[in-house]
Formats: structure tokens, C-alpha cells, sequence
């Protein structure tokens, strides 16, 4: 534990720890923000800045930070990244900005950020952290960008905006609603769970 | 001998989350500063180049300092508040107005001709709708397709694509958004002729309160 290799956080934080299809956290954000894939892709950049921010700070004061109120320094961390995060968006991407609406603040409760700087951030150095945090965020983001894919195919009939259905194709209206969400997110953690969670069986023999 | 030790682990604690939050709000607060000019001048960015579209007079590929240089030639507010409208050179008239829509409210600018009857344009400048569904209401399509009709307006299903004066395609799988801006636009076309009048007196009175 004390010394994980890069390549194993790496590996762990997208796929054999992934932090939505393994762990099961952060699924609201993941079932509000994935039914157009520009929105989610901005979210995830964000998403993975703000973790990979908070894991490094958090972790740069885990010897200074008092256990007993180390949840609030933790937020107060995560929050003062995604506000700044907010207010960069606000300044240089309007537009996104205006769509992803509220998502962005609530970055701030997303368990996975919270979770890393509690389970990994807390008890390893700086740069082992970062990467961490990265790591989930970049976890988070394929899972993301692959649910928006789907949705966005199906319930709008096109990818970034641009049509790629032709004139014959119906869209699917519940994929972009909330339900359409919980669907896609079954599936995938079903076919995931089929394939990585029997890894670790095997090497144990 | 313990019973200090507690409170110094006290004050360690009360103090650390003070100098916490000083450097945390200290920072965002630099920041926020830094970037404040800029996002006000997105927010009024957005809302001229809303205007101009609603007065159907938006110049193709327009960068933000055409769009200011535009504005400032063509366009005119009238009012405060509430109660304000813009005054365009060619004689039309833009609107804002505000709707409920699904999940919030919708804000809008409406266009109307000299004549106040017929529609130069729409444009929304703020929703919460569904995105790919209400929200599908900023596409251009949709705004497009009400240029030149006259109303009292109604809807027909998506795809119609008709030529009908008073009607215009509603957005499938959103009928509350779509009932939401027939309500504006009827709104706005029903209430023009008043805001108007109530416009120029401000204009007129105006400057008589300044000499």
C-alpha cells in the first residue's frame, strides 16, 4: 500500500477500482449531467482539475490538517477549487457555462472527491495523491463520456450537436430523460462487473 | 497536566480552520475579483446579442466587438427594469419577457416590426429546461421559424415545418416549454402596444427632469 506504482494507481483509478462502475459513487452527477456529450465532457475536465487539485492540497496538509475536523478542511478545499473552476467557466465559456447551469457547483458533493481525499490523499504524499485523484477523475470521465455517447446517440439522434442520424431515425425521449440514465448506467455497470470485478479472483490464486 | 493538552489540541484545531478559511475565501475572493469584469461583460454580451437577433439584424459571425459596435449604432433602451425595452433604428421594437417553463423560469427577447404586430425575432437569454429536450428551444430552427408571423400563435407537432401565420412547430417531448413560449410570444404581442406608451412617456418626461 505504502508504495503503489504510478502505473497501478493509474490502472486502478480507471478501470479496476473505477470509481463509478466499481465503487458505485458519484451517480447523480453521472445520471444528470450525461444526456449531451459536450455538457458532460466539460464536466468531467472539470471534475478531473478539481480532484486531482483537492487530492494534491489535501494531501499536502494531511500532517497539519486536526483529525477531528478534517472532513471540513477537506470541503473547504474541494469547494474553494470548484468555485474557482465555476468562476473560469463563467469568465471564458460562457456559453457552456450557462448550460451546465448548477452541475458544476455540486461537484463540490461529489463522493468521489470527498472519498479519495478520506481514502488515498489522506495517508500518501503529494504527487502519489495527485495522480490519484486524477486517476478517479479520468475513471469518472470514460464511464461519463461513454453514457452521454449512448444517450445522446439515442435520444437526440447526434453526437457534439451535429446530426448523425438521418431523416428516418426517432429519437428515443426517455434516453435523455432521468430514466434513460438509470438504463444505460445498469447496463454498463452490469457488462463491467462481468469483466473486471473477476480479476482480482484470479491473481488472489 | 492532560487537561491542557486538550485545550491545546482545541486551540490548534479553532485556529487551523480559521487560517483555513481566511486563505480559502481570501483566494476565491482574489479571483473572483480578477474575473468579475469579464463575466459581467459576457452576461451584457449575451444579452445584446440576443436583441439583435431578435430584431433579425445579427451580423453573420459576429465577434463580441461587433456585436458591441452594432448595438451601440443601432439599438436604443428604453426604461428600466421591468418595464424596459429596446428601441432598434429600423422602427422594430425588442421585448424581453419571462415565461415558466418547466423547471424554471425562461427569459426571453422578442422582436416585433413597426407595426407591432409581426414577429421580427426571438431569442432566449436564460432556461433551465431539460437539456436535448426544452432546452432544444435555443436551437436556431426553432427561434428561426417564427420571423415574419403574426399570431395570436399556436403550436403544431414537431416536423410540420408549416408556413401558417399563426402557428409554429412545438419541440416533441417538451409540450410545457412549448405552451411556455406560445404564452410569451402572445404575451409580448398582446401587452407591445401598452409598454410602448408607457416607453415614450418615460423618453418624453425625461428630459424635461434634467434641464
Amino acid at each position: 500500500m505504502r508504495k503503489d506504482k504510478p502505473k497501478d494507481i493509474v490502472m486502478k483509478g480507471l478501470f479496476t477500482d473505477n470509481p463509478i462502475l466499481i465503487q458505485v459513487l458519484g451517480i447523480c452527477s453521472t445520471l444528470a449531467v450525461t444526456n449531451v456529450l459536450k455538457n458532460t465532457v466539460v464536466m468531467a475536465v472539470a471534475m478531473i482539475c478539481v480532484c486531482a487539485y483537492s487530492s494534491f492540497t489535501v494531501s499536502l496538509l494531511r500532517k497539519l490538517i486536526p483529525s477531528r475536523v478534517r472532513m471540513m478542511a477537506e470541503i473547504m478545499i474541494i469547494a474553494s477549487g470548484v468555485i474557482v473552476v465555476d468562476i473560469v467557466l463563467k469568465a471564458h465559456l460562457p456559453e457552456v457555462s450557462k448550460q451546465l447551469g448548477p452541475y458544476v457547483g455540486l461537484i463540490i458533493t461529489n463522493c468521489i472527491v470527498m472519498g479519495r481525499c478520506e481514502a488515498y490523499a489522506l495517508s500518501n504524499p503529494p504527487f502519489r495523491a495527485c495522480l490519484d485523484g486524477a486517476a478517479n477523475a479520468g475513471g469518472y470521465t470514460l464511464v461519463l463520456i461513454a453514457i452521454a455517447t449512448i444517450r445522446e446517440l439515442l435520444g437526440s439522434g447526434s453526437l457534439w450537436g451535429v446530426q448523425i442520424m438521418g431523416e428516418w431515425w426517432t429519437n428515443w425521449s426517455v434516453m435523455v430523460m432521468a430514466p434513460g440514465g438509470f438504463f444505460v448506467l445498469a447496463v454498463l455497470l452490469w457488462i463491467f462487473k462481468g469483466i473486471f470485478d473477476r480479476e482480482p479472483e484470479k491473481e488472489a490464486k | 497536566m492532560n487537561n491542557r493538552k486538550k485545550i491545546k489540541e482545541a486551540a490548534y484545531t479553532i485556529i487551523f480552520m480559521v487560517v483555513m478559511t481566511v486563505v480559502c475565501v481570501g483566494a476565491v475572493s482574489v479571483i473572483y475579483q480578477q474575473s468579475k469584469g469579464r463575466i459581467d461583460l459576457n452576461q451584457e454580451m449575451f444579452v445584446r446579442k440576443a436583441v439583435l437577433q431578435a430584431a433579425g439584424i445579427l451580423p453573420e459571425k459576429a465577434d463580441a466587438a461587433k456585436i458591441s459596435e452594432v448595438f451601440q449604432a443601432e439599438v436604443k433602451e428604453v426604461g428600466k427594469g421591468k418595464e424596459k425595452y429596446y428601441k432598434v433604428k429600423n422602427g422594430s421594437y425588442v421585448f424581453p419577457v419571462t415565461g415558466t417553463g418547466l423547471w424554471g423560469k425562461i427569459d426571453a427577447v422578442v422582436g416585433l416590426d413597426k407595426n407591432l404586430k409581426t414577429i421580427a425575432g426571438i431569442s432566449f437569454t436564460d432556461n433551465n429546461e431539460t437539456p436535448g429536450l426544452g432546452a432544444r428551444i435555443t436551437e436556431s430552427w426553432f427561434c428561426n421559424q417564427f420571423r415574419n408571423k403574426k399570431g395570436p400563435m399556436s403550436f403544431v407537432p414537431e416536423g410540420t415545418k408549416n408556413e401558417a401565420d399563426n402557428e409554429f412547430d412545438q419541440i416533441t417531448g417538451a409540450t410545457i416549454t412549448s405552451n411556455a413560449v406560445k404564452d410569451m410570444v402572445n404575451r409580448v404581442l398582446k401587452d407591445a402596444p401598452e409598454r410602448i406608451a408607457g416607453g415614450d412617456k418615460c423618453v418624453k418626461i425625461s428630459p424635461k427632469t434634467l434641464s
